[in-house]
């Protein structure tokens, strides 16, 4: 059975279809997301979120769009919008700890490790990695997403970010440029 | 050459583009997905952003509203205070003539 077969079964609520859909596409969007957050818990929300989202707007697919870049398409705004409520929820918690209980602080999203050894060493670098892409515009995090996490050529990332393929390659030069700059400072402060 | 510097933060960017992520529960996730599906639309529990946003402003909107409220009263009680004593003086001049 075909991508859109599957889907227009899904849009008639067909389970067992959504199921051999999911099969197929969950790495992607699991890829994907992963890219934003670097840790599994925000990672595998957006796959729900997402996938609730494929679910309900199955019967809404132009037949004549491409399936994945339409699914990119939502797990980047679904990314996004998580990132932009993460990032209201920190402000909201300052604010309201100067008010109400300390405690009522947010967790940090920040993976925490207990491991010893490489695993210790990976996750060190993985929180260093985010804290750096935390900084990035999102456009520039969406681009560098797109076309170094999940090695969608220049069409296919403009096409998915709804840009040109010029622009598109600007802005991955900027995200590369920051993410050097931000994690050359990061070196600075550890050394010290 | 590269420096140590530059050499870890290659290490990094490539880390950055190739973060190494497991899949660990799938099949968990795909039954939360049918969970939620099944729940009326309308009652799950994911907010979007522009929600939270909205009862942020509302939550702020309330706050200074109430600031607004207390200030008045404040104000307004002072002033009543200050009505009195000159009442009372006046009363005190009266009484001495």
């Amino acid at each position: 059975m075909s991508d859109r077969e599957l889907l227009e079964k899904i849009s008639a609520g067909d389970k067992k279809s959504f199921g051999a859909f999911y099969d197929k596409f969950q790495s992607q969007v699991y890829r994907t997301a992963f890219g934003y957050f670097h840790n599994n818990s925000d990672a595998e929300e957006i796959v729900q979120d997402v996938f609730v989202e494929v679910f309900r707007s199955a019967g809404k697919f132009k037949n004549n769009s491409n399936l994945s870049t339409w699914l990119y398409r939502i797990t980047v705004n679904k990314s996004l919008d998580r990132i932009r409520f993460q990032k209201s929820a920190k402000r909201f918690s300052f604010f309201s700890a100067i008010f109400f209980d300390e405690d009522n602080g947010l967790k940090d999203n920040i993976p925490d490790s207990t491991d010893h050894g490489i695993e210790a060493d990976k996750k060190e670098s993985e929180k260093i990695i985010f804290r750096a892409m935390d900084k990035l515009a999102e456009n520039q995090r969406t681009a560098f997403v797109l076309t170094q996490v999940e090695d969608l050529s220049g069409n296919e990332a403009a096409e998915i970010m709804g840009t040109t393929a010029k622009a598109l390659e600007s802005l991955i030069q900027r995200a590369k440029a920051n993410l050097r700059k931000e994690l050359g400072e990061m070196y600075n402060t550890r050394r010290k | 050459m590269k420096n140590e510097k530059e050499v870890w933060v290659e290490r990094m960017m490539e880390y950055a583009a190739k973060p190494s992520s497991s899949t660990r529960s799938k099949e968990k996730v795909f039954h939360t997905i049918l969970d939620i599906l099944e729940r009326p639309e309308g009652t799950n529990n994911i907010i979007s952003f522009s929600q939270f946003r909205l009862v942020g402003i509302a939550a702020l909107i309330i706050l200074a509203l109430n600031i607004g409220v207390i200030g008045f009263t404040i104000v307004s009680n002072n002033d009543k205070a200050e009505s009195k004593s000159a009442y009372g003086l006046h009363e005190y001049n009266l009484d001495l003539y």
